[in-house]
């Protein structure tokens, strides 16, 4: 039962966009909901992940991830093709994240999403958990949830590096050009939300 | 203290963690035909005329259109009491009812001659002689059927006739 299970982490996506992007952007762009549909099965996953890192709320997860894609087949028409239609349409949520949380600053409650079946046997974990932390009997759940309050404690802009970079796996250029700033201050911005999250998940990390 | 890159490798291992969290199953394959109907929605009321979107509008929230109406109410009796201040209470504004009506009183203008008087409806030449400085030329009411002492004929009697045809 449990050979069937792959205990690794779901991989990172590919950041790639594929080839035929800007064929189903030109037929979105004159109105075909068909090829749009495409486009939202190809990045939702990503752009909901990435909300859902952010917010650590499903519901808010889940609207914000619509708002996004409506936000985006609206404005589809200024839509000039000078990047991707992945990081513009990942610009999009990562402004309407930030601005969310900006907004809603202390007033948003955890709603986590379930563990799938592979987080009890990811062996990485299992390894860095039985090595380095006193409390042999860990309870996953609580792990999880302690890993969400760390992360909440960062900027919203510290934050959303985290998240792209250690979770998504984007690179830092890619990282740039959504955040529209530069690499510098991807590396910047990275090293410091990871020296801060060092320091709150210190008995995890001993 | 600095830590040098490889120091977060445990870091991200544990941050690696989160990707195990996963929306309810089924939760992909539900999105893009909700999002696919949020923008038919939108389409179809982007659509509609504008009274329809603005109707619609109103519809979802009650507590607008109550106070709409009681703006429009407001402004119906706001326009009803400037038209009653407009005719009775507008010259007060400007001085005192004393002073309006000697405003107001005739011109001392002589008396028209008799026969002017009973001139036929358009001969008299009034309106010729009316001015910016005098509009009122003849303090007499109108010559006219209702009008006693002022008869239509030079005469001062109008021709009756009855005619009885039958017996």
């Amino acid at each position: 039962m449990i050979a069937t299970l792959n205990p690794k982490p779901p991989p990172v996506p590919e950041t790639k966009p594929p080839s035929d992007d800007p064929l189903l952007v030109a037929r979105a762009q004159k109105g075909e909901l068909e090829a749009y549909d495409q486009l939202v099965r190809r990045y939702q996953e990503r752009i909901y992940s990435t909300v859902y890192h952010m917010t650590a709320n499903h519901e808010d997860a889940n609207d914000l991830a619509q708002e996004t894609f409506i936000k985006a087949y609206q404005a589809l028409r200024s839509f000039k093709g000078d990047s991707s239609f992945f990081t513009w349409v990942y610009r999009i949520a990562v402004n309407k994240t930030i601005n969310f949380l900006k907004q809603r600053k202390n007033r948003i409650h955890l709603s986590l999403n379930d563990l799938d079946t592979n987080a009890e046997h990811d062996p990485g974990l299992l390894a860095l958990i039985s090595d380095k932390t006193p409390r042999r009997e860990i309870n996953l759940a609580e792990l999880q949830e302690r890993l969400n309050v760390a992360l909440r404690k960062l900027s919203e802009e510290h934050r959303m590096v985290v998240t792209l970079h250690d979770i998504q796996g984007l690179p830092h250029d890619e990282i740039g050009k959504i955040m529209n700033c530069n690499v510098g201050t991807v590396r910047s911005r990275l090293f410091y939300a990871r020296q801060q999250l060092q320091a709150h998940l210190s008995d995890f990390l001993k | 203290m600095r830590l040098a890159p490889e120091e977060f490798d445990d870091l991200e291992k544990l941050l690696a963690f989160k990707r195990h969290e996963q929306p309810p199953p089924g939760f992909f394959e539900d999105f893009p035909e909700r999002v696919m109907a949020r923008l038919i929605a939108l389409e179809a009321t982007a659509q509609q005329p504008w009274w329809v979107r603005w109707q619609t509008g109103f519809g979802l929230q009650p507590a607008l259109v109550g106070a709409f109406g009681v703006a429009v109410v407001a402004v119906y009796f706001l326009g009803l009491s400037l038209a009653n201040y407009a005719e009775q209470g507008a010259p007060a504004a400007s001085g005192s009812a004393a002073q309006h009506w000697v405003m107001a009183s005739p011109l001392p203008v002589a008396p028209l001659p008799i026969d002017l008087a009973h001139q036929p409806l358009g001969q008299s030449g009034d309106m010729a002689e009316a001015s910016s400085m005098n509009p009122v030329v003849s303090s007499r009411a109108p010559r006219g059927i209702f009008t006693p002492g002022i008869a239509l004929y030079p005469s001062g009697l109008q021709p009756v006739q009855f005619h009885v045809s039958g017996n």
